[in-house]
């Protein structure tokens, strides 16, 4: 469906904020996990991101597209985080889990 | 923001004024135009789509390329066989019709009057059959106003121009500017005034800071053998010269005389795809059909291509043999043709073009809060605003806005003119400049903010209307699309709906005063952030 | 401020075309390589003498430098004329 990393990015980018003091302090879920877990995790997911792109999209227009796709999740995130900063971390959970499937859904024979 | 860190503090904080001083005032003077660039822009990555939604009379399915160019060949051979040229622009899955222009013989008489020039023809690509539908500029027009600003050839370009070049200066001295904006990365606090601007103007930019650097600096290579030719003049002796050297040499055999009988075109089309890796022509030149010195030249599209600049390959029109075909393009070529294509999106599938469309109404909103930012920022609380703000506001209104309507009015024009209106097409036109500099002028008349919310929701109510309209007025409503298959159609109402929705959210929280009282009361509350932009 | 504006503008655009065309003249490498990345590389050129035209106090520094340029490099261009 070519969106996974659209959806990577955004779960990705949601780690990254949750990194942030201001977050931090304002959102109201709880526990948080620590800082450093979640900029691993930030890496981790941005990779699988990336090379989703470039396995979706070719060597050439793979790295255009996750360039596209990351800075359109990041204002999808950034918008959302404004107005229901909790709605917007437990859309990036739903945007991994559906990533994740549609992942499966790709590789099975 | 490399060079600000590495100099001297002190040094620095000049650097930083200087840049600051710069990135505002060249802002704010491109930025109304840019504003137009674009939006405009960023509503032609669906301009072959914008033009079939403003042609509802014309249904095609698909058929292979070279299906389409052996119909085009055979309607022209009936309509002008002996012509000096045929330009065959082939369909595709977006643009489903085939078009094409004929270029006549000249008069081998030097005295006769020339022969008036023959207009452009559509064709059904199925049956090589002229289409008639209503005249239309479609999609076109939102693409060469976004570079041309409908002001006439070539100042409307260079005037396009300047705005970009002031655009990447304003880039690079906001980079260097603001040394937290990769800290405030994910900030965006509403109804706090001045705040709010800087965080929307912060978070557009900065997200999606490779797209606006990308956009503006191959916009500006789109033109650049107009904007910066001198390179080629300090080698070539002529342009045409630097071009033979870049994309090979035009055929320029002049015709014999003797008849021919052209050659069937779909093996061409073939053994042209095979040299290309499955590429596909999207365009094809006949030069002197029928005469012995006959050639055809085939152009490769840039779908699923990434460099814009596909090759070319001429071949014998008697005979079919290939004559010769454009070089390989060096590491230079590659990359002017790369960043083309990068500006173009013509290589993006569905998925990515709206990505495009996102990141252009990103960039939209970018210019869009920039340039409120500057009227907020130099609004003070009890003192009547001095003249250039007042002008700036109202300008700000009259791009922002007011282009949106207008875009809408050319829409609406579309569907309410009678189909069969003389000049239609420029009456469409005419209409959206009237529709939009006519509201911006009136919209003088009223209280800023009232200004705000009335235009806004004069657009929101133009965009809503457009699906109810286009149900009216066509065959071609959302549901009967829907029951047919046919994506187009509701796709595009779905877009104009968010498009509506978006305007009446903005013309509401220019309406609403904030429920906290902000530290600066009088601050205009206009419409939060790309909201407003996104037409 | 008008020169100012009207060095950076102008003299800018006459000092990045003029140098980069310089560029692509004497650059040992193919002709029509060399005149493409010069236009490419161009309007980068450009924005760093407009920044740096605003940036720099002293306006007479500025213009002698920019139109400096523009003046030297196009000199040379008409000296030795096109290659091809």
């Amino acid at each position: 469906m070519q969106l996974e990393p659209a959806l990577l990015s955004y779960a990705g980018l949601a780690c990254l904020a949750l990194t942030t003091t201001r977050l931090r302090r304002d959102i109201a879920l709880r526990p948080l996990p620590p800082v450093g877990a979640l900029q691993a995790l930030a890496v981790a997911i941005l990779a699988i991101a990336a090379w989703q792109a470039v396995h979706l999209f070719g060597p050439y227009q793979g790295p255009v597209a996750f360039i596209g796709m990351l800075a359109g999740a990041g204002l999808l995130l950034v918008l959302l985080l404004s107005r229901w900063p909790q709605a917007a971390i437990l859309a990036a959970i739903g945007a991994s889990v559906l990533a994740v499937l549609a992942l499966t859904i790709a590789a099975a024979p | 923001m490399s060079k600000a860190s590495k100099t001297a503090p002190k040094a620095a904080v000049g650097v930083r004024q200087s840049m600051a001083w710069i990135h505002g005032w060249l802002g704010l003077l491109a930025g109304w135009i840019l504003f137009a660039m674009f939006l405009t822009g960023t509503a032609s990555y669906f301009r072959p789509e914008i033009t079939r939604w403003m042609q509802p009379e014309i249904e095609l399915r698909p058929v292979s390329t070279a299906t389409a160019a052996s119909t085009a060949v055979a309607h022209l051979q009936k309509l002008a066989p002996d012509a000096e040229q045929w330009f065959i622009s082939l369909p595709d899955a977006r643009t489903t019709s085939t078009r094409v222009f004929i270029r006549d013989r000249p008069n081998p008489d030097p005295n006769a009057k020339p022969a008036p020039r023959r207009s452009e023809l559509r064709l059904n690509p199925a049956t090589g059959e002229a289409l008639s539908a209503r005249d239309t500029r479609g999609g076109e027009h939102f693409y060469r106003f976004h570079f041309q600003l409908q002001i006439p050839h070539p100042w409307g370009r260079w005037l396009a121009g300047l705005c970009a070049i002031a655009m990447l200066t304003a880039i690079i001295s906001g980079v260097i500017t603001h040394k937290r904006i990769f800290v405030d990365f994910f900030t965006l606090r509403w109804s706090k005034g001045q705040r709010s601007w800087l965080d929307a103007h912060n978070v557009s930019a900065v997200v999606a800071l490779p797209f606006h650097a990308m956009i503006t600096y191959t916009g500006l290579i789109t033109l650049v053998a107009m904007y910066m030719p001198w390179p080629v003049v300090a080698n070539y002796k002529d342009m045409s010269t630097f071009e033979t050297a870049v994309f090979g040499a035009e055929p320029d055999a002049e015709a014999t005389g003797r008849f021919a009988a052209l050659t069937p075109v779909a093996p061409l089309i073939a053994q042209a795809s095979r040299q290309w890796d499955g590429g596909s022509p999207a365009t094809m030149v006949v030069r002197y059909p029928n005469d012995a010195a006959a050639t055809i030249s085939l152009f490769q599209n840039s779908k699923d291509r990434l460099n814009a600049r596909g090759g070319s390959i001429v071949f014998s029109g008697v005979d079919g043999r290939q004559l010769s075909a454009s070089p390989s393009p060096g590491p230079a070529a590659e990359t002017a043709g790369v960043m083309l294509g990068l500006h173009m999106g013509n290589f993006a599938g569905p998925v990515l073009r709206w990505t495009y469309f996102l990141l252009g109404l990103a960039g939209t909103a970018m210019v869009g809060t920039g340039l409120v930012l500057w009227t907020v920022k130099r609004k003070r609380p009890n003192a009547a605003p001095f003249f250039g703000l007042r002008l700036a506001e109202r300008l700000n209104v009259g791009a922002i806005a007011c282009l949106p309507v207008g875009m809408a009015a050319y829409l609406l024009a579309n569907r309410l003119l009678p189909v069969a209106l003389p000049a239609r097409a420029d009456i469409e036109v005419s209409i959206m400049f009237w529709t939009w500099f006519g509201l911006a002028a009136v919209a003088c008349l009223r209280p800023i903010r009232r200004a705000w919310t009335e235009t806004l929701a004069i657009g929101a109510a133009a965009f809503l209307a457009l699906p109810i309209v286009n149900a009216l007025t066509t065959t071609r409503g959302f549901f009967t699309s829907l029951a047919k298959g046919d994506m187009l159609f509701p796709a595009f109402d779905l877009a104009m709906i968010a498009t509506g929705a978006l305007l009446a959210f903005a013309s509401w929280r220019t309406a609403t005063p904030s429920a906290r009282p902000v530290r600066e009361r009088a601050a205009t509350r206009a419409p939060l952030q790309g909201a407003a932009d996104a037409a | 401020m008008t020169a100012r504006a009207v060095t950076a503008m102008i003299g800018g655009y006459a000092a990045a075309a003029g140098s980069v065309s310089l560029a692509a003249r004497i650059a040992p490498m193919d002709r029509a390589e060399a005149t493409i990345w010069a236009m490419i590389l161009s309007f980068l050129v450009y924005a760093g003498f407009i920044l740096w035209a605003f940036h720099e106090p002293r306006l007479a520094r500025v213009a002698a430098v920019i139109w400096g340029v523009a003046i030297a490099s196009i000199g040379c261009l008409w000296l030795l004329g096109p290659a091809l």
